[in-house]
């Protein structure tokens, strides 16, 4: 811009003035805080000295504040949240907090918690539904509450019919209140949601609790209004968003839409012409942990993968007492971004293929891992042909509107694996591999920041009080994969995944760490040279691999770097 | 307080207060017009700024140079505790259609509003900083050195990011024309 335009725009102004009213600040009660004029300096002398008082007397403060921080708590009253990943996070704007529910915890069981953040802290809040796997919510600013969706979680065979879940226990470590038993209002096997009194220690891990076991495969609609949870909808999977779905709120519609697609994922692959859900042959469930509602996150595969690779985007709007399967299908593949684009004011679908992932293919993906198909089904390594492309698309109230299609060698965030939280006229895009985007009027923005959250998968992401970002926790050390065995049942872990207890604030400038502790990256495989000169090939951080033990290179189908 | 009451000069005192109030007044009015988009929430909101300037300032001793930064800084901590107030409701009903940026009642010509009106509906839908940097540039008519303070980050930052701040308002000018 030039000095001309902004001239002009200061001419605007110029011809602005105060009100009368407000001379009488000498007879106006005073409302507000009062900053200082300047930052104190005091005499060096004086502040040499207290300067070597406070690093040798505080030393051992700060290490055991670090410590306790690093802990996972905080010298709030209000305790803090403990390590996850996989937890949902929005903004209800009616109350002006940051709410974030559930989740993972380190030891992979399902976490019913609720927290809020003020812009400065986080506190306590009710218990949570629950428990629930891959958790979504939006704020339903048309109906004045959050909206949560989330899976129930089978019931584990070897707990005797139970699941075991922590968090939210009102045991003197904090947290909130479990009732553990049925509910005599919300969904069948669902723990009453209660009311919990604020921790008065800080939460490092609640101990473990038996719930009531619930059926498997349903989808449970939650509406959250600031002091409690209700039940708003259970219907069966087919019947709401599925695993995987993300969620909008349209504000020009004021409707909550959200959209799902079997492109990958392949966990309810759905038939292309009717849209129903297909059975498919499991190759195991979906460990807790592997549960992930980060946006473009990749789940854990689940299904034969004969039953992947089906195109389109399914549709879902949300009429406040249950979900409605529009006809509208997006007829495109890949990861997915979807968002309220404060630019249109109408919710934004964004899908990128050929991605450093390998995901968003037209083949069918293959497990990580394998190079081969299970017997009998066909296998595709690569799809030749296959244009990268991100294509936006715009929510109109009944369909979809193609905005653009563009090569995604230009510059824009890799979506696999990120978060996007969208406010104050434009989103914030955090990838997987660490860069801060922004998109605006159309344009994506990398921003040049010294500090982020290091690289990570299922951290909770969303808008945070005076147009901020808050980001909580998530996972470190490679994806939660299905097992690399053909055909084999059960789905594993990689024993380095790492969870985290960090908060991090995005204020339009950098980020910003409020305590906790990050998710620790497993160490980078060293490539030493051969003997001979050449480097080995060496691809991502290890899998299932201990810490110091060599490393064998790995081939087509291991798991992807998250560096794009 | 009292030499802030009579106006009365003392050796080695601050600036009198009621000129305080009449050199920096207007700007910080504009200021909080460009950042609330609604002229009776700014007229209330710059009042308090004034009455808590007041009641502070023989406490706060703030030196002449130093005076205006320090009232913008009370007037961005003042209309950023408004937004957390009203919270993502106003936005949202700014968004869904309900201008409320300037009534007929007051009183500018037509086309002052519609310049105003255009240009707080760009700021409106950026970020919070990028509104504060444009606002405290063209509103308050800020140096960058005193954006700068208000804001507590380098003097290079503020000029680079009052840019491209600038930069993003010409961009959304350009849409709304």
């Amino acid at each position: 811009m030039s000095n001309h335009d902004e001239r002009d725009l200061s001419a605007a102004f110029e011809e602005l003035r105060a009100p009368a009213s407000t001379a009488h600040y000498a007879t106006r009660s005073p409302g507000l805080d009062v900053p200082s004029a300047r930052t104190p300096r005091w005499p060096q002398a004086v502040a040499g000295v207290v300067a070597v008082a406070v690093a040798v007397a505080g030393a051992g403060t700060f290490l055991a504040l670090r410590n306790a921080r690093q802990a996972g708590s905080t010298a709030s009253s209000g305790g803090y949240p403990q390590a996850r990943t996989g937890a949902t996070m929005a903004f209800d704007s009616t109350t002006g907090r940051t709410v974030m529910y559930g989740g993972s915890a380190a030891n992979g069981l399902p976490l019913t918690d609720t927290w809020t953040w003020d812009g400065t802290a986080w506190t306590a809040a009710a218990k949570g539904p629950g428990p629930l796997q891959d958790v979504r919510m939006v704020d339903d600013a048309a109906a004045g509450g959050l909206l949560l969706v989330g899976m129930s979680v089978p019931a584990d065979p070897s707990a005797g019919g139970s699941y075991t879940c922590v968090g939210g226990s009102a045991s003197s470590g904090g947290g909130s209140a479990s009732t553990g038993s049925g509910s005599a209002t919300g969904a069948p096997g669902v723990a009453n949601p209660a009311i919990a009194p604020a921790p008065t220690t800080p939460t490092v891990a609640p101990p473990a609790q038996t719930c009531p076991p619930v059926k498997p495969t349903i989808e449970q609609t939650w509406i959250f209004n600031g002091h409690a949870w209700k039940i708003a909808a259970t219907t069966p999977l087919e019947s709401a968003p599925p695993f995987g779905a993300q969620l909008a709120f349209d504000p020009t519609t004021k409707q909550v839409v959200a959209v799902s697609s079997s492109a990958f994922g392949c966990g309810l692959p759905l038939d292309p012409n009717s849209g129903a859900a297909i059975a498919c042959p499991m190759l195991g469930a979906a460990s807790p942990s592997s549960t992930n509602s980060s946006v473009g996150a990749m789940p854990a595969i689940r299904c034969a993968i004969a039953d992947c690779g089906i195109l389109g985007a399914r549709t879902w709007t949300w009429s406040g007492r249950s979900w409605k399967s529009e006809p509208a299908t997006v007829p495109a593949y890949g990861i997915m971004l979807l968002f309220d684009d404060p630019a249109t004011n109408h919710v934004t679908l964004m899908t990128q293929s050929g991605s450093a992932y390998g995901l968003g293919i037209r083949c069918p993906v293959p497990v990580a891992g394998s190079k081969s198909a299970p017997a009998g089904l066909p296998y595709v390594p690569s799809c030749p042909g296959t244009m990268p492309l991100t294509t936006t698309w715009t929510w109109t109230g009944s369909g979809w509107h193609q905005v653009s299609q563009v090569p995604d060698t230009q510059a824009q965030p890799p979506f696999g694996g990120a978060s996007i939280a969208a406010f104050a006229g434009h989103a914030v895009v955090l990838t997987a591999g660490g860069e801060t985007w922004s998109f605006a009027a159309g344009q994506w923005t990398q921003e040049m920041v010294a500090g982020h959250p290091s690289t990570r998968y299922g951290a909770a992401v969303g808008e945070g009080p005076s147009d901020t970002v808050v980001l909580f926790g998530g996972s470190a050390g490679g994806f939660a994969t299905a097992s690399s065995s053909r055909g084999s049942a059960g789905s594993s872990t990689s024993s380095t995944v790492s969870i985290g207890s960090d908060t991090w604030v995005w204020n339009g400038i950098q980020w910003r760490q409020e305590g906790g502790r990050a998710p620790t990256p497993p160490p980078v495989p060293s490539c030493a040279p051969l003997k001979i000169g050449l480097i080995p090939p060496c691809v991502g951080p290890p899998i299932n691999v201990a810490p110091a033990t060599a490393v064998a290179p790995q081939t087509a189908g291991a798991a992807p770097s998250p560096a794009r | 307080m009292i030499a802030a009451m009579t106006g009365i000069r003392l050796e080695g005192a601050v600036t009198p207060f009621d000129e305080v109030y009449r050199e920096n007044a207007d700007s910080v009015y504009r200021f909080c017009v460009s950042q609330l988009r609604d002229v009776e929430t700014a007229e209330d909101i710059t009042a308090d700024v004034f009455a808590a300037a007041f009641a502070a300032y023989d406490r706060v001793h703030p030196d002449a140079a130093g005076v205006r930064t320090w009232l913008f800084r009370i007037a961005r901590n003042a209309v950023i505790d408004q937004y957390r107030r009203e919270g993502r409701r106003r936005s949202l009903l700014t968004r869904v259609g309900r201008d409320r940026v300037f009534p007929d009642t007051v009183e500018e010509t037509a086309e002052q509003r519609t310049d105003i009106r255009a240009i707080c509906a760009a700021l409106d839908t950026l970020r919070e900083r990028d509104r504060q940097l444009v606002g405290l540039r063209v509103a308050g008519g800020l140096s960058f050195a005193e954006i700068a303070t208000v804001l507590g980050i380098r003097e290079g930052a503020a000029k680079v990011a009052t840019h491209r701040a600038l930069e993003r308002v010409r961009i959304r000018l350009r849409e709304q024309a």
